[in-house]
């Protein structure tokens, strides 16, 4: 970006709107201004890949399958922390509907209806994005989320569920104790990993071959280093025993999964919020 | 019956003040689970081993979540922390230690010891509330908690 010109990506399929988003930022910026015009979702997923863009303004209503926030969603997860902020521009009157979604979905730093849009209130959101921008980049890092699950359906339905609820953390999975514990080490098909932070949160299934997640749990819970990393007990098991055991082994919660992809959802979204938002975890060093 | 419903939870706080953040947040989300404080790190390990001041609680249900502040007189929460976590017939019960201490060594101290959430006190009220709403959100509502024994 040159100095009060940024480069911007429009996301919008209809022309009058582009039209009239480009002569608003005619207005702000003068003549000159670096503005390129993507009409359709697959377009803008190319050309956000294809250069290099200081902010997006982003239409919602994209076309019948796919919305504006589907779209800052998967390339704030494709481009993680060098992801341009994005502007969420509506026409639809439900603000407080979209105003809940933009502040749910990563990447998102404000929302503007299009009855609302003019210079003023374009260029000044911006001019706060880029601003914001730079102090936001830097001071996020986020954790790993690490999930040691047997069965794939399973696997395959949690992950659902993180996009579901938008979350932008790393989600890393694990088929079995044996596998959870070369993945904690650092070593066999994981030596790639040596260096890097362990994950900060582990949702454990106890029924895995190879080694079950109550032996795993005793293991970690034993070690001086992983033992601080946060175990969540994700099982089918509703056995007294394994709750109580669970517990005296050091598990932070125990949590049966529920049966529903709704409730699924639901646990997944308030165990995140909890953990990532509420919670302060601890920042271990790798060995 | 759930866990909403049944258990107490305790909090050991000092500071006569964070007491009544604490009570007046679980007011603000109309939480009807028995609260209960004690005052430092004697007072609670007394309270769990229903002795002195607590000889009348033998035989009732423990706390079902120990809210637990680090900084006490007399016993600090993390010698308390220990001890709890240390003894076979406390270890399960569920700690979150909630303190003003950002201090990267309570931190990871404190998770080293077998606490099961560390949170850092807040410093609005709306925020205390917030947090204390999804703390018994998540405690409460969705996950399994070790029952009395």
């Amino acid at each position: 970006m040159s100095e009060t010109l940024p480069d911007i990506l429009l996301l919008e399929d209809e022309k009058n709107d582009y039209l009239l988003i480009r002569d608003l930022l005619k207005q702000i910026y003068g003549a000159g201004f670096h503005l390129d015009w993507a009409d359709s979702y697959a377009r803008g997923e190319q050309m956000a890949t294809d250069k290099r863009y200081d902010v997006f303004l982003v239409d919602y209503q994209l076309d019948n399958q796919r919305t504006g926030t589907d779209w800052i969603y998967a390339i704030h997860k494709k481009m993680g922390g060098k992801c341009p902020a994005a502007i969420l521009l509506t026409g639809q009157p439900d603000v407080q509907s979209i105003g809940r979604l933009a502040r749910q979905t990563a990447g998102i730093s404000y929302f503007l209806t299009k009855s609302e849009l003019d210079s003023e209130s374009l260029g000044r959101t911006i001019r706060f994005t880029l601003k914001n921008q730079a102090l936001v980049r830097d001071a996020k890092q986020l954790v790993t989320i690490l999930m040691a699950e047997d069965d794939p359906d399973d696997r395959l339905l949690v992950e659902d569920a993180f996009t579901e609820i938008r979350l932008e953390n790393p989600l890393d999975f694990v088929v079995d104790g044996v596998d959870l514990m070369d993945y904690l080490h650092r070593r066999g098909a994981y030596k790639h990993l040596a260096g890097m932070p362990l994950p900060g949160l582990i949702l454990l299934d106890l029924n895995m071959p190879r080694k079950d997640g109550r032996e795993a749990l005793h293991e970690i819970k034993q070690d001086p280093l992983l033992r601080k990393i946060p175990i969540v007990i994700l099982t089918t098991s509703k056995a007294e025993e394994d709750l109580l055991s669970s517990y005296n082994l050091g598990a932070n919660s125990f949590i049966v999964k529920p049966v529903t992809f709704d409730k699924l959802v639901e646990v997944v979204r308030v165990v995140t919020n909890y953990w990532l938002r509420i919670v302060t975890l601890p920042t271990i060093k790798a060995e | 019956m759930t866990n909403r419903e049944r258990i107490t939870i305790l909090m050991a706080d000092d500071d006569p003040d964070d007491r009544l953040l604490v009570q007046d947040a679980f007011d603000e989300i109309r939480l009807a689970n028995p609260l209960v404080f004690v005052e430092d790190g004697i007072d609670l390990m007394d309270f769990l081993y229903r002795r002195g001041a607590y000889t009348h609680l033998a035989g009732t249900p423990m706390p079902g979540l120990i809210l637990l502040d680090l900084n006490m007189p007399k016993k600090d929460g993390r010698e308390a922390l220990r001890e709890i976590k240390q003894n076979p017939a406390l270890r399960a019960i569920p700690i979150i230690v909630l303190t003003t201490s950002n201090a990267e060594e309570d931190i990871l101290r404190t998770y080293d010891l077998g606490t099961n959430s560390f949170i850092i006190k807040p410093v609005t009220f709306d925020k205390l509330v917030d947090i204390i709403r999804k703390v018994t959100q998540y405690w409460l509502e969705i996950v399994r908690l070790p029952t009395n024994q």
